[in-house]
């Protein structure tokens, strides 16, 4: 039977919180209407957000190992 | 699409050629294979460089629920719905927490399905085969609501005739899919699955490009929503939306993850440098699909208002309808995208078809029924199943017809699959993780999701509580059953087996 290893970089996980809260749009207020280009401000900023989260995401799976038979 | 305009000549002409050549493609992986082996059958021999694994990642994630149903459910819900951008990006990140390393450890072992992980890393008959039947169940409700897409995508067409219509396009494009994917296995379909993922894509950015064209830009689209007694639909979500929005990433987030035909591609890769590039691109892919469907949805809101209950998910029919009577030119790029509907739809089908025929014919039928076949035998064994599983679909497809909205058929799988993060996720993590416990986790976490979704409960709102799904409840029970449990037997138990 095989046995899991450890993995690091748990960092990243705290990354990912950060930019969850980024993303969802709790902190506007109910009634906030302002418009930016013409869209809502708070779909804007989520829409940024989600595009750090891909940009991120990319990164980490760009930097990570790429032997074939190690973790 | 039950409010296009009927094809022409022309048109047929051009989707049944299309589709045909799926057929081809599916003769020339056939024509490739290397050697009759479940390895060869099921993970295209594990060959798949950056271009195919991207491709057939993509056309696969993306399916009709994401062009119908996601455009719907904007209509509804209006820009909340961002959810859908988000928890398709969920799904890649997610698979950070373990396809990386179960890639290496897969290649390692020899692993063909999903359940060959449960297996080796838990050493257990009962874990193996309760994982086996949830992702069965799951998929088979995952294939059935495609089918069921595929004959509502011709039935629109047909004017007078269209309950024939979706008939025979869910035999017809089933019958289809099952030639090819019996002639060639995962190679055909991950190569029809480079053609539709291709087409799929062109036909997003021409849906972009018309919807534009045709209504102007997105902002005016907001204004007009912004000044109806919708307006409500482009504000901040309600708090209950709020928490729906973290319920989605969870539940979809991590079940999409674990979709058993999107685990064997990350076992098909021919690199690990292959995969993570692949996944890598496929983080800006919720752009190109979702987002585009959520911003038909919006174009859909602010111009054809009136749609309720289940015509919501005819929104981008409607629009693609004004497209269509627009121009002769209009009318020839809305047969591009019915085709790329089309190709989402039978690309995600034809794998879901696949992965559910491996883990019946390796993990059940070479298991408990005959141990001793060979692979030959396994690999004509797995093609009959496909034959069975999608004919007795096609029946439940034609007897269901317009049954439920896309998204609920979606909402339950996923809080089934969810159930098993322990299993893969935490168990590819934790050493200490144990059978016994996982076991009795899962057992848990599908009585809660199940019992909470079926249940006459009056506090379930909407198939949710409080917001969120009943698969999150499971899934927190699951996780604490599996973890405490794991961590309560005894030490010799735990570095034992």
């Amino acid at each position: 039977m095989m046995e899991p290893e450890r993995e690091p970089r748990r960092w990243i996980v705290v990354v990912y919180l950060g930019l969850l809260a980024l993303v969802i749009p709790w902190y506007w207020p109910a009634d906030d209407m302002r418009h930016v280009f013409g869209l809502p401000l708070w779909v804007i900023v989520t829409l940024v957000a989600l595009l750090l989260t891909s940009t991120f995401t990319a990164w980490v799976f760009l930097t990570s190992p790429e032997d074939d038979t190690g973790e | 699409m039950s409010n296009l305009l009927p094809f022409g000549i022309g048109a047929w002409t051009f989707i049944v050629l299309y589709v045909s050549s799926l057929l081809l493609v599916g003769w020339a992986g056939r024509a490739a294979r290397r050697e009759d082996t479940l390895q060869d059958f099921y993970l295209g021999g594990r060959g798949f460089g950056f271009a195919v694994l991207f491709l057939t990642l993509y056309a696969t994630q993306y399916s009709g629920n994401t062009v119908f149903g996601v455009a719907g459910a904007t209509y509804r819900l209006g820009f909340s719905w961002l959810i859908a951008v988000h928890y398709m990006l969920a799904i890649i990140v997610f698979y950070l927490a373990f396809a990386p390393k179960l890639y290496g450890v897969a290649r390692q072992r020899g692993y063909v399905t999903p359940v060959d992980y449960l297996k080796d890393r838990y050493d257990s008959k009962h874990v193996s085969l309760l994982g086996s039947i949830v992702m069965i169940v799951a998929l088979n409700n995952y294939l059935l609501a495609q089918l069921m897409a595929m004959g509502r995508a011709l039935q629109g067409l047909a004017g007078p005739y269209g309950d024939v219509a979706y008939r025979y396009g869910v035999v017809g494009l089933a019958l289809i899919m099952l030639i090819y994917g019996t002639l060639g296995g995962m190679r055909a379909i991950a190569w029809t699955d480079v053609m539709q993922g291709s087409v799929l894509m062109v036909g997003f950015l021409v849906l972009l490009v018309l919807l534009l064209n045709e209504f102007g830009p997105l902002a005016a689209a907001t204004e007009q929503i912004a000044g109806s007694a919708e307006a409500f639909k482009v504000t901040r979500p309600e708090p209950r939306m709020l928490r729906e929005w973290v319920s989605y990433i969870i539940v979809i987030g991590m079940g999409g993850a674990l979709y058993p035909h999107a685990i064997q591609r990350i076992y098909a890769a021919k690199s690990r440098r292959a995969l993570n590039l692949s996944l890598a691109t496929m983080t800006f892919l919720p752009y190109l699909t979702a987002l585009f469907a959520v911003i038909a949805g919006i174009y859909a809101l602010a111009y054809v208002p009136g749609l309720e209950g289940a015509e919501t998910d005819q929104a981008l029919a409607s629009l693609l309808r004004i497209i269509q009577e627009g121009s002769l030119v209009g009318y020839a790029v809305v047969v591009v995208i019915f085709s790329a509907l089309l190709a989402a739809l039978m690309s995600t089908a034809d794998s879901a078809m696949l992965s559910i025929s491996s883990m019946f014919t390796k993990d059940i039928y070479a298991v408990h029924l005959n141990p001793g076949a060979d692979e030959s035998r396994l690999t004509k064994i797995g093609k009959r199943c496909s034959w069975i599983v999608v004919g007795v679909l096609v029946v439940m497809a034609i007897i269901l017809e317009n049954q439920a909205s896309l998204i609920d058929l979606i909402d339950r799988k996923f809080d089934l699959l969810v159930q098993l993060v322990p299993a893969f996720m935490l168990g590819i993590h934790m050493p200490f993780l144990r059978g016994g416990p996982v076991l009795a986790g899962l057992l848990t976490g599908l009585t809660i999701a199940l019992g909470l979704a079926f249940g006459p409960f009056d506090f379930v709102v909407a198939g949710k509580v409080w917001g969120v799904h009943p698969g999150v409840y499971g899934l927190l029970a699951n996780t604490a059953v599996a973890v405490v449990g794991s961590l309560l037997q005894k030490p010799d138990a735990r570095h034992g087996v």
